[in-house]
């Protein structure tokens, strides 16, 4: 509090000196009272200066522009006028474009993290929801990412292992047994331990959400906090 | 020593002008033109200087450098608008010079517009029925 009001006395000090000297710097008296006048305006909304920010947020934005037309608007006349709002709408239209892409971005984003999560994970996604929002520096940030994966239930029925089951008779690798006894134990011990994995990935959800955070968060490079999964309970 | 050198070609320059005014008035009218080019190009590296002072003041004070240049194009257009006029009137025209006086006053006040609308828009605002602005 006390350094904004530091800052602006010093800025009403400088205005005035500035006035000043200005005023002292005049070729003659014809132009006297015309720079008086404008060097007065400028004291006044320095003055002002914070209350005027209060009111209108972008005064010193706006002041630009109007000076910057000043110098040139009444030189360039309808012409200016025409361009303005021609650069208007180039602004509308490209905003639009932008809040297309950004729409497009996050859509095909949503189909990746799907994707990724069922190729890696084996589990069924229902919905994948995307919130991006652009950031300061104009680009496009993803505030959080929300998966909904499928009813356990419904996604065993769907898809639950039934491939790996098939590999099974595939393996009839039982041509070894006969070459040694002591060690088809051990083989078919581990045959059969991806297949009891299998079976009890399903019980042993209580991981799972971590896993698929932290695969969205290694993939696509968004922070663990932000991705959120949860299961639909309504199938 | 700039100051005498200045001094010295400024009385050169205006007996000659005394000089050849009776026969040409024309090269006395272009010998006056000549000389306030003269010196102002000679001083415009000592202008640069106050210039960059006023400037790193103003950037020191936290002032907004939208104010100190417009500040500066004022002197501007008033220096500029009365070395014109004063050349006009050596040649006679006084009619011409004070247009030429006009057009910088004029120049001076369009400067003023966008900080008068600022201040009338802000008032305008304050007001409760101020339309809404």
């Amino acid at each position: 509090m006390i350094e904004a009001l530091g800052g602006w006395l010093r800025q009403v000090v400088a205005a005035v000196l500035l006035a000043a000297l200005i005023d002292l710097l005049l070729p003659n008296r014809t132009m006297q009272r015309y720079v008086r006048l404008v060097a007065g305006l400028f004291i006044l909304l320095t003055l002002a200066g914070p209350l005027l920010s209060w009111i209108q947020g972008d005064m010193d934005a706006k002041l630009a522009a109007g000076i910057e037309w000043a110098e040139r608007g009444p030189a360039v006349g309808e012409d200016g006028g025409q361009l303005e709002a021609i650069m208007a709408e180039a602004k509308r239209i490209g905003a639009g474009r932008d809040e297309q892409a950004a729409e497009l971005a996050v859509k095909g984003l949503e189909a990746q993290i799907k994707a990724v999560v069922e190729q890696e994970e084996g589990t069924a996604v229902k919905t994948v929801k995307v919130e991006a929002a652009p950031s300061a520096d104009g680009t496009l940030a993803v505030e959080a990412v929300k998966i909904r994966l499928a009813d356990p239930g419904t996604a065993a029925a769907a898809e639950g292992g039934e491939p790996v089951a098939e590999v099974e008779p595939v393996a009839p690798v039982v041509v070894d047994i006969d070459i040694g006894t002591n060690a088809d134990d051990g083989k078919n011990y581990d045959r059969a331990a991806p297949a009891a994995a299998q079976t009890d990935a399903q019980p042993a959800d209580d991981g799972l959400e971590g896993r698929i955070a932290a695969l969205v968060a290694g993939r696509f490079g968004i922070g663990t906090s932000k991705v959120e999964v949860d299961r639909a309970s309504d199938g | 020593m700039d100051i005498l050198q200045i001094v010295g070609i400024g009385l050169l320059t205006a007996i000659l002008i005394l000089v050849i005014r009776e026969q040409k008035p024309m090269f006395a009218f272009l010998l006056a033109t000549f000389f306030g080019i003269a010196v102002f190009l000679a001083l415009i590296g000592k202008i640069g200087g106050v210039v960059s002072m006023i400037e790193e003041l103003a950037d020191r004070s936290g002032i907004q450098s939208v104010y100190l240049k417009t500040m500066l194009k004022i002197i501007g257009i008033a220096y500029i608008a009365e070395f014109g006029a004063q050349i006009v009137r050596d040649a006679g025209l006084d009619s011409i010079a004070s247009k030429i006086e006009f057009a910088g006053k004029m120049l001076i006040l369009v400067m003023a517009v966008p900080i008068i609308s600022i201040i009338i828009e802000t008032v305008l605002g304050l007001l409760p029925a101020g339309g809404g602005a």
